[in-house]
């Protein structure tokens, strides 16, 4: 009784698995034949391939737009809108006025800039990116160069030219200028040109010390100063 | 001994699907199982993304060779190559001119402009590409900056710059001008620079009035003005 009842149970279990493993053996010849673990496994390393070469596309445009941001907004004396764009951490380096750490003191020093007024021209055109994302992607570094038609009616007009080494961090999927540093080539007298001279490139501010001196010290025209690359000659890699 | 040599039947047949099917194996130790089906579908679903990222950098790009070309154009005064840049209802509103609307009247607009003949110079450098891509791809904006070189032998020669901001939509796959609109920031004659206040904008043209007038009266430098901007900062998203 016992037996053939248990008999009775593996017979049922025998056929019942039987059944499974066939409907099993159908189905896997159906949608995995041969070869379709090594064309998905192809496709996955294709897949992560892509992935990083289209974000390192859009990691660069946005890098791209971050500096032109900037300077759309120092053209306006829009001093919060361009501490904005600072990581908490980030520095700011400009001409031989000293370094200013943090967003805080990055905020502090621009609001000691010019107001957005009548008579004012604080033009600052962003140009020639020459970008550079770390394979990471999670930082970048770019030089830029910046020229600059400086006016206050009735008191001074002037070309100014100078290069930027910046460099960006990616934070929580937003890129933020972690450094900006603006190594000034000229400073010139509207009415002068460039060759007669030039003016000194900006120095320290009274009553604002910066919290660390000048990284480079060098002079404007007519003196010359090669900024540091941030990069190697892209052909040759030297 | 019979209800021996079943029991290990039994057990045989319970364990042989499982050795015979290597992913119930994996089930077991506790790793989801993915049919081929699932990484395909998954695999679709990155490459889908991945060609929405990639489409994105391309618009990028062909949004900023649409608007260089827009420049190369009109530094040498090929107006009927300038207004095929537009769609059949694109806009073009220049300082305070007013608003010409659709291709034609775009074209008839531009052909009021001056020829290129000797003693020309009408350079309109487009610069610092601030593109924003909508997200389903069919439009975008842009917002650059011009910096004007114009001359005429003997008679004027004057700096000017602006800033745009402009719309631009996608056509059959092809990026078109929808909106051009250029801000004036000053026009100063280059005897002068841009201390001694500025020049006024290009005049209405009497026989030609456009569909609409100016979408923001504004004046130029020595008065300050901001273009609002069509984006929001890019990390603080305010």
């Amino acid at each position: 009784m016992r037996i053939s009842s248990l008999l009775a149970v593996v017979v049922l279990l025998f056929a019942a698995v039987a059944l499974w493993s066939l409907r099993g053996a159908f189905a896997s010849s159906d949608s995995k034949p041969k070869g379709t673990e090594a064309e998905i496994q192809a496709l996955k390393a294709q897949v992560a391939d892509l992935t990083h070469r289209t974000q390192y596309a859009e990691d660069y445009i946005a890098l791209s737009n971050l500096q032109t941001a900037y300077g759309y907004y120092v053209d306006k004396c829009m001093w919060d809108q361009v501490a904005d764009l600072f990581a908490k951490d980030g520095t700011l380096e400009i001409g031989l006025r000293g370094v200013w750490v943090g967003q805080d003191r990055v905020r502090a020093y621009l609001h000691t800039l010019p107001d957005f007024k009548n008579g004012t021209l604080f033009d600052h055109m962003q140009l020639q990116p020459m970008i550079t994302i770390d394979r990471d992607g999670k930082t970048a570094k770019a030089r830029w160069r910046a020229f600059e038609q400086f006016g206050m009616l009735h008191s001074a007009a002037e070309w100014g030219g100078g290069v930027y080494e910046n460099e960006y961090a990616k934070e929580d999927g937003v890129w933020k200028i972690k450094k900006l540093h603006y190594y000034m080539t000229y400073y010139v007298d509207y009415y002068k040109g460039w060759d007669q001279g030039g003016l000194p490139v900006p120095g320290p501010i009274k009553g604002l010390p910066p919290d660390q001196p000048t990284t480079d010290a060098y002079k404007a025209y007519p003196d010359v100063y090669v900024p540091p690359y941030h990069y190697k000659n892209p052909v040759t890699g030297k | 001994m019979k209800i021996r040599s079943l029991q290990i039947l039994f057990v045989l047949l319970l364990v042989c699907p499982s050795l015979e099917n290597p992913r119930i194996a994996l089930a077991a130790g506790g790793d989801t199982p993915k049919s081929a089906e699932a990484e395909i579908q998954a695999l679709k679903a990155q490459v889908a993304k991945l060609a929405k990222q990639a489409q994105n950098s391309q618009d990028y790009i062909a949004i900023c060779n649409l608007e260089d070309a827009y420049g190369y154009y009109v530094d040498k005064a090929q107006w009927d190559q300038v207004a095929d840049l537009f769609t059949k209802d694109g806009t073009l509103e220049i300082g305070l001119r007013g608003v010409y609307v659709g291709q034609d009247r775009v074209r008839a607009y531009l052909h009021k402009l001056p020829d290129l003949k000797y003693g020309s110079v009408f350079n309109h450098m487009q610069l610092q590409p601030m593109v924003t891509v909508d997200s389903d791809g069919k439009t975008a904006k842009g917002r650059w900056r011009a910096f004007i070189q114009v001359g005429q032998l003997h008679t004027r020669a004057q700096w000017g710059e602006a800033t745009y901001e402009n719309e631009y939509v996608n056509q059959d796959g092809v990026w078109k001008i929808k909106k051009l609109h250029a801000y004036f920031t000053y026009y100063v004659p280059f005897d002068k620079g841009w201390d001694k206040g500025g020049d006024p904008p290009p005049a209405a043209i009497p026989d030609l009035p456009p569909d609409q007038p100016p979408t923001e009266v504004y004046k130029l430098y020595p008065d300050v003005y901001i273009p609002p901007y069509h984006y929001k900062n890019p990390v603080t998203g305010r």
